[in-house]
């Protein structure tokens, strides 16, 4: 090695400065190298070089990459680079929460809101520096009246309505580049066959993106005519589930397409949230203790079976909904003994990852706990957070996963905003995909002209659209502040859990925030999460052998 | 003319020659010479497999007039590593479908490889990969500059490139104004 080194040094030192420079060999004059990246494609460093290092750097980044020069602004919002940083950049580090902050705007107090704001925030990326004072993105004003987050694909945000409409239509939305929103409309095929839009799903072998549709056909719902009601009770109308590709150059006016599934209407469609990982859109079903995986390449739906025994009235009135925990599905199911999180395996199996049990302590009657709705969850390596929100009750739960330990605090509900008010974007990864690529494949070019049409409508609604996004950003600050708390506390886990468990996070005369341990005084020696009861056990030894495989 | 081979590799190569007795020579632009397992060269760089097959290959030195002795060597460093390391055929599978797959983190040894690497080798190697079609390499080198990157501000990625900022200050201001989040830190 010595040897040979020493040879090629030689050599290089023989060569005249100009071979020296073809053959691109170590150069100690860095500005040659300059001249020769700034003039583009030509120089040493070509594009497609160029674009390979860029595509791997975190979202944020590349998108700050745009500042370095022109030529380098121009690739990074090339479609090309974009699809290459999907399938290269690294994912968000684990602990980050990604969230739509959503507030309706009234023109003065007191009035019914005139429009909606959507602030799209990730708290937690900075690790320890100053947390970002404004959100990535917001929207604002009367077209969003009545809209909220559905779920999130790709980087790609879906804001759609929360009522039945014919033509259905609704938003894709990338908080991480400037591009405009883009708006999509599904076409329907009569007036009477209003849909509901529930999620966004990317095919990977396909490339395509879709959306998950359930239409309500109101003429079987609201009379008997023709024959159309299926007659499975006073109003049997079924509700489809369909897909739509997006982006379909040749078919443009192209129907979704059924799916063979469809759900009754027991419940709230409005409360339908989805979840897409991985080229399936999850959905939990209320009507049925289900869960539909849906393929997005196939169109094809599996049906996974609820853990636990199936007893709906325990759980289908609460809001259930699918997390996120480790980049798979998660739900939080109640049965009579406990509380359990459950994690879906990529071969559809349910693998227990956290288990509150009902009773706690043997002084005082503390089932608030195993009765809140588990509205968040952080994998922190030895300790999961839970956040459980009910409409009066908010408990933040640090569950340590060698010993079961449960600690748990209550929060002040100044701090705690409402659940209406915020969504958290589970599975969200920040990508450069732009909305306006996936509904217009060919016509991704034409941006920058239509941009420059609209100009000058954008330039009078300047002032409106100001005012409702200050409004929105006041209104919407406690959940900001909320979800910098927990990212805090998601920071400094599991390193520093003994630190904030012990010490209160928050003392003074009007908050306070103390953890204290959850698991029943009684059997405190045997370190045992659960409380007592022997029907408890079951639970709990499954939990310890699936938490003992994850670590 | 003499013959280079890399480093301490350079019985394990001739191991390799040994067993299949099959090696290709290649020629930098400053003529030097390298010799490398024909196995290895064609499992690891579409454009040696092409001249492999297609019979281009000069046994007195195939020439690659656009790749340094000192990144030829490297390139030769790493196949001989990567013939020594790693015996299995998914790695064959992994580079036809390359253009769908997820990126795969680098090995232990490949870190060690790319990070003993000065900043201007690392930078004549990445082209040297690019230029053989060497997806495993560029993949690994790509990666470790991005590294290198990751968190920097404009300023600094402009230094690390030496790239010369062609927006004026206007146009700055405007753009990250633009994209507040992408620059709050700085």
């Amino acid at each position: 090695m010595e040897k040979k080194r020493g040879r090629a040094d030689e050599i290089a030192e023989e060569r005249d400065p100009a071979a020296r420079r073809d053959a691109g060999a170590p150069d100690p004059k860095r500005t040659k190298r300059a001249a020769t990246i700034v003039d583009g494609a030509s120089g040493d460093i070509c594009d497609d070089v160029v674009r390979n290092i860029f595509a791997r750097l975190p979202a944020r980044t590349a998108v700050a990459c745009t500042a370095v020069s022109t030529h380098h602004r121009r690739l990074i919002r090339s479609p090309e680079f974009r699809s290459l940083h999907l399938r290269l950049a690294p994912p968000l580090p684990r602990r980050h929460i990604a969230y739509v902050a959503t507030a309706p705007i009234p023109r003065r107090p007191e009035h019914d809101p005139v429009s909606t704001f959507h602030g799209f925030h990730v708290a937690g990326i900075t690790g320890n520096k100053e947390p970002p004072k404004a959100p990535m993105r917001m929207l604002a004003g009367g077209k969003y009246l009545g809209t909220s987050y559905s779920n999130t694909c790709n980087g790609i945000v879906l804001i759609s309505g929360e009522e039945f409409s014919a033509p259905a239509s609704c938003v894709l939305w990338n908080p991480a580049v400037d591009d405009d929103v883009k708006e999509v409309t599904v076409p329907s095929p009569s007036p009477e066959k209003e849909f509901l839009v529930l999620g966004l799903g990317y095919g990977p072998r396909s490339n395509t993106y879709k959306i998950l549709l359930c239409r309500k056909d109101t003429r079987s719902c609201h009379s008997h005519y023709g024959g159309r009601c299926p007659g499975t009770g006073k109003c049997g109308a079924k509700y489809p589930l369909l897909i739509y590709e997006l982006g379909d150059a040749k078919y443009p006016k192209k129907l979704p397409a059924v799916l063979k599934a469809e759900l009754k209407v027991k419940i709230n469609l409005k409360s339908l949230k989805t979840l897409y990982m991985d080229g399936k859109i999850y959905l939990l079903r209320f009507d049925k203790p289900v869960v539909l995986a849906i393929d997005v390449d196939e169109e094809s739906v599996s049906t996974i079976d609820l853990p636990g025994p199936p007893d709906e009235r325990l759980w289908w009135h609460e809001r259930v909904q699918l997390l996120e925990l480790s980049g798979r599905p998660c739900v939080a199911l109640k049965d009579d003994c406990c509380r359990t999180l459950w994690l879906l395996t990529v071969d559809h199996q349910w693998e227990t990852r956290c288990v509150i049990a009902k009773e706690s302590s043997a002084y005082y009657c503390d089932d608030y706990l195993y009765d809140c709705p588990v509205a968040g969850v952080w994998d922190c390596g030895d300790v999961l957070v839970l956040l459980l929100l009910d409409d009066t009750l908010y408990k933040l739960c640090l569950y340590h996963v060698p010993t079961k330990k449960i600690f748990k605090a209550d929060l002040p509900a100044d701090l705690t905003p409402k659940w209406s008010d915020y969504k958290v974007c589970w599975g969200y990864r920040p990508t450069l995909v732009s909305p306006a690529s996936i509904v217009d494949k060919l016509n991704q070019q034409g941006k920058e002209t239509r941009q420059g049409h609209s100009l000058d409508i954008a330039q009078l609604l300047k002032p409106v659209k100001e005012q409702e996004m200050r409004k929105g950003r006041k209104v919407t600050l406690n959940v900001v502040c909320f979800m910098e708390f927990l990212s805090y506390i998601i920071g400094k886990l599991p390193d520093d859990m003994q630190d904030i468990v012990e010490t209160p996070l928050m003392d003074d005369s009007e908050y306070s925030i103390i953890f204290s341990e959850y698991t029943s005084v009684v059997d405190d020696d045997d370190g045992d999460g659960s409380s007592a009861e022997g029907n408890y056990d079951d639970c709990d030894s499954h939990s310890a052998e699936s938490s003992d495989e994850s670590r | 003319m003499e013959v280079d081979k890399g480093k301490g590799e350079a019985e394990e190569t001739r191991k390799v020659a040994e067993a299949d007795r099959d090696t290709v020579t290649l020629k930098s632009s400053d003529g030097k010479l390298f010799e490398v397992s024909k196995e290895a060269a064609a499992r690891l760089s579409t454009v040696l497999a092409g001249m492999i097959a297609g019979g281009s290959i000069d046994d007195n030195g195939t020439d690659l007039k656009q790749i340094g002795s000192e990144a030829l060597e490297n390139v030769v460093d790493y196949c001989n590593k990567h013939a020594n390391s790693i015996p299995s055929a998914a790695l064959i599978s992994s580079s036809i479908s390359f253009n769908t797959a997820p990126f795969k983190e680098p090995e232990e040894w490949e870190r060690k490889f790319v990070d003993r690497l000065s900043h201007d080798a690392l930078f004549d190697l990445v082209e040297a990969a690019n230029f053989l079609g060497m997806e495993r390499l560029l993949d690994v080198t790509c990666h470790k500059i991005s590294e290198m990157m990751k968190g920097k501000s404009p300023d600094q990625i402009r230094e690390v490139f030496n790239i010369k900022n062609d927006y004026t200050k206007e146009e700055l201001e405007e753009i990250r104004q633009e994209l507040a989040w992408a620059f709050y830190d700085d």
